[in-house]
């Protein structure tokens, strides 16, 4: 018995109006294992290589994976996939919460949406049903007052909701999906690519449960798993007392905490902007997504606001400070409530932001262009609080920031000033502090991100062991076991946290007691592969080559000015061959027929 | 692993009626969201029948959530009950038994347990909302007609829920139950189902129980009675009695769910904290019968998980502020489904006739 999947997949064809199902397929489940990978591969069959990501060719899909709705810990997670507006990409944006597996408590392990709305619409997807409805009354509205209103209007508090703000209607090239208010589907814009849809929101409410082929089996692993969970320190410790900005001290004192866009590589008011200092003021609680027993995430609240909001997290309590030069924790935990309620990438906003700062400090972003915005000044406070909205609703200077730094720096003159891969803004993490996450970061298939193999935990966690991140020696075949690994914990529907404790072994239990495919840990790390392969290979289909496995040349150019990686520069030539070899690809980074023929990708 | 099939249910407990005629402080019928249902006499007898495979079958309890003396069938749900051999017990609150005094007898009903929450009519009238005096009376008369028709049967237990109002009271409950001649007197800690009953709490903070139970059962003596104590502390034991006794309960409209906790859907404050207990059906027994249910692969799987204690403890666990599986009995960790993991029942803390 294939447990696991509803083994459904519902399409919606916006267009027409039309809608059906069809089943899973068990011989693509059991290679790509579902979500990321499974939906992936749907869109690099069916989606035209040179389809306009915001026109009526591309196909949106939410997907689970087998372990979404499962008592797996972190079993919460869906993803978003599509072909990205910000460059092209297979976009695959994982997001937690509760919308994942309310979506597959409806039957269906796959929502595909197609073509393109006349109006605003937003679906309601029940139990073996969906409904198109009109979306007129909320387009415009902000992601909160979206779903309180869908919420009212089907009369049930406990219906779960994925939606855009007015950052996805108006196309923000990094406009989010935000589910339950607060989770994000954040990078890649596959926010902008609902609203081009006309989809204002999916809301979902399901009564089924998902069938696990061997429960005894699968209570095994998961004990299995939960132990190593519970005796891990940052999983068991470090996330749960202070969420993801456990990090902001651990990067800053490794001196890998990008400042000022990556101009410095420790921030001197860390302590003002850190996970301790946000428990000590304004933390409210930890919240946990679906079955995750971690509980990272956080409810706080600002004494002048009048409801609780959640994060920040890691990534945007930097984006928001270091890397605008800001130290005022509460206008960070404001920009970032903003950013949920327009449905814009914190990530983005904030590195967008930086970068302009840096153009704008340099004289190539002149003064007229802002109007009456704030200056755009590195510390300057305002500016978080101020632009967010301008580029959700793309007024004045916003509408050409809303098209992502490196578009807006190639606007300016200088691309090489937008500190981005693959015209995706990079993370919390300087690459110059970290060898294998900049080889990461440069081949990462999706554009900069920390999230598809995150060398950190290696290199300055030490998890699963203590690598030097200043060392080239042996990185490839690191990141390329972080990538594939990654790829089959964003297929099953787990959470990415789960890997500080979990490996390969528990994923193949898990996976293999829940679907009844007799997974071994290398057959899944295989899965992982050739997900990460059949990417690449989109990526070769739309163009891309070498040239855009790069790093922006300030990390090959310009030493770390300081911190405890003073004077370290990105090795990426050197990072980049041995990582093409240990993948099976030629030296221009294209897979060898012998290598797809390994996969069964041919 | 493959558990055999098996027909040795040997205790059903059977909501006939979700109904009562009091409304109760504590009680969850005030907290649900349920639908209130009376069970059709002839789908009784339905169960009833089915009953029948089920050999080593000994007691059918009528009770869940209602007041079963308030079944308008009652008189017949008993007579057949008792026709087919099976030994008849039910939970009451005594409204009704000056009514059905001399029935129940000819019926020769083997156990009832009256609730009585204070011997106090003060309070009593606070938390039940009706005359004391009337329970004592109506137990009194049931034990007078025993004794005109030479009946030792209905045996009589008395069941109190222990609060922080009513505790300086319990001591007295004694004295009435000797006067009332009741067997044993069974004290339940308080669930509260709402947010201000937690304050009501006797296991919520520092309480000498000990100097309690001492000053109890120095009297157990003088009135010869069986006294049952709850755990007033989180231990390490876990025990379901439901489980333990091969029991399993029917709900008024026919689904069949392993315990009363799961029986019907509302919101426990364990410790303080807010937990969603949603009700879990292994199947109706309208739709099939209950050998098949009692075989399900669930719910075998259930029963051998809870007997063996091979579920997580929520109630304890450094995570329980924050996790998400502690939000509703839905599923735990260990992957169960539905979860145990959270029970004051199983700890001894919370106790049921």
């Amino acid at each position: 018995m294939v447990g696991g999947y509803m083994g459904k997949i519902l399409r919606v064809n916006l267009t027409t109006g039309k809608t059906s199902e069809e089943p899973i397929n068990d011989e693509l489940a059991r290679k790509f294992i579902g979500a990321r990978g499974y939906a992936g591969k749907v869109i690099f069959d069916e989606v035209p290589a040179e389809a306009d990501p915001l026109g009526p060719d591309n196909k949106l899909i939410f997907a689970t994976g087998p372990l979404t709705l499962t008592a797996a810990p972190t079993g919460g997670r869906y993803d978003v996939v599509t072909k990205s507006p910000l460059n092209g990409v297979i976009a695959g944006s994982n997001s937690g919460g509760f919308f994942g597996p309310e979506l597959k408590k409806t039957g269906y392990d796959f929502l595909i949406v197609e073509g393109k709305s006349n109006k605003p619409v937003y679906l309601w997807v029940t139990d073996d049903k969906v409904e198109i409805r009109d979306a007129s009354h909320i387009w415009g509205k902000d992601t909160h007052i979206a779903t309180d209103a869908i919420l009212s209007e089907l009369g049930d508090k406990s219906i779960r909701v994925a939606c855009i703000g007015p950052a996805g209607e108006n196309l923000v090239k990094f406009a989010a999906v935000i589910n339950d208010k607060a989770r994000a589907a954040g990078r890649t814009g596959v926010g902008a690519v609902m609203g081009s849809k006309m989809l204002k929101a999916v809301a979902a409410k399901g009564t089924k449960r998902a069938p696990v082929a061997n429960p005894e089996k699968f209570k095994e692993a998961l004990r299995v798993a939960m132990d190593k969970i519970k005796a891990n320190g940052v999983t068991s410790q470090g996330l749960p007392t202070y969420g993801t900005m456990v990090l902001n001290h651990i990067i800053d004192e490794h001196g890998l905490y990008p400042t000022n866009n990556f101009q410095k590589g420790t921030f001197e008011h860390v302590d003002s902007v850190s996970g301790e200092k946000l428990k000590d003021t304004y933390l409210v609680r930890n919240k946990a997504c679906y079955a995750c027993p971690i509980a990272c995430g956080r409810v706080s609240k600002l004494p002048d606001m009048e409801e609780e909001t959640e994060g920040p997290e890691y990534e945007t309590s930097w984006a928001f400070s270091a890397d605008c030069g800001i130290d005022d924790l509460a206008a960070v935990i404001k920009a970032n409530d903003q950013c949920n309620k327009m449905g814009l990438d914190t990530i983005a906003t904030g590195t967008t932001i930086a970068c302009a700062m840096e153009l704008y400090e340099k004289g190539f972003l002149k003064k007229e262009e802002l109007g009456s915005a704030p200056e755009l000044k590195f510390g300057n406070t305002e500016t978080i609080l101020v632009y967010p909205e301008l580029m959700a609703k793309r007024v004045g200077l916003g509408d050409k920031l809303a098209e992502g730094s490196y578009n807006f720096a190639s606007m300016h003159g200088h691309p090489e000033l937008s500190m981005s891969v693959k015209k995706q803004e990079l993370p919390a993490y300087d690459p110059r502090g970290a060898q294998g996450h900049a080889l990461e970061y440069a081949t990462s298939n999706r554009g900069g991100c920390h999230v598809r193999g995150y060398m950190i935990s290696p290199e300055i966690l030490g998890l699963p062991e203590k690598l030097d991140p200043f060392v080239v020696e042996g990185k490839g075949q690191w990141v390329r076991i972080f990538q594939d690994l990654t790829a089959v914990i964003d297929s099953e529907g787990l959470c990415l946290f789960t890997s500080f404790a979990l490996g390969a072994d528990d994923y193949a239990a898990m996976l293999s007691a829940a679907t009844g495919f007799d997974y071994t840990a290398d057959e899944v790390m295989k899965a992982g592969d050739r997900v990460w392969n059949s990417e690449k290979l989109w990526n070769l289909r739309i163009g891309m080559t070498k040239k855009d496995d790069y790093l922006p040349p300030r990390f090959m150019n310009e030493p770390l000015p300081d911190g405890a990686a003073k004077g370290q520069l990105v090795h990426l030539e050197q990072l980049l061959s041995d990582y093409y070899n240990v993948r099976g690809w030629s030296n221009e980074g294209v897979p060898t027929e012998e290598k797809l023929k390994d996969l069964g990708l041919q | 692993m493959t558990i055999p099939d098996n027909r040795n249910l040997k205790k059903v407990y059977i909501e006939i009626t979700s109904k009562c005629n009091l409304n109760c402080k504590m009680c969850f019928r005030r907290f649900w969201n349920d639908e209130v249902f009376e069970m059709d006499f002839e789908k009784y007898l339905r169960i009833l029948d089915e009953l029948k495979e089920f050999t080593s079958l000994e007691t059918v309890y009528l009770g869940g959530i209602g007041e079963p003396l308030f079944h308008s069938r009652i008189l017949d749900i008993i007579g057949k009950t008792k026709e087919s051999g099976y030994r008849v017990e039910f939970g009451t609150n005594g409204t009704l038994l000056n009514k059905y005094a001399e029935d129940i007898i000819r019926l020769s009903v083997d156990k009832i347990i009256v609730s009585i929450d204070a011997p106090d009519p003060k309070v009593y009238e606070d938390i039940r909302g009706t005359d004391f005096s009337q329970i004592e009376d109506n137990v009194a008369y049931l034990q007078e007609t025993k004794r005109r028709l030479n009946a030792h049967n209905p045996e009589v237990e008395i069941e109190v829920v222990a609060m922080k109002s009513n505790l300086d009271l319990l001591p007295n409950i004694l004295l009435l139950a000797a006067k009332l001649e009741v067997t044993s007197v069974i004290i339940s800690n308080i669930m509260p189902f709402g947010k201000e009953l937690c304050s009501e709490t006797l296991y919520n903070e520092i309480f000498d129980y000990n100097t309690f139970i001492d000053k109890m059962n120095s009297q157990i003596g003088k009135y010869r009675l069986k006294t049952v104590f709850p755990k007033f502390e989180l231990l390490t034991e876990r025990k379901c009695q439901f489980i333990e006794q091969n029991a399993t309960t029917i709900r008024s409209d026919g689904e069949v769910a392993p315990c009363y906790r799961l029986l019907h859907s509302y919101t426990e404050y364990i410790f303080g904290r807010g937990k969603q207990v949603n009700a879990f059906s292994f199947g109706n027994v309208y739709k099939d019968t209950l050998l098949s249910i009692w075989n399900r692969r669930d719910y075998k799987s259930f029963r051998y998980s809870v007997k063996n204690a091979l579920f997580p403890s929520c109630t304890d666990c450094p995570l329980k502020d924050s996790c998400n599986f502690c939000l509703t009995t839905d599923s735990d960790c260990f992957g169960n489904f539905p979860s145990c993991a959270d029970c004051l029942w199983s700890r001894g803390i919370v106790q049921c006739p």
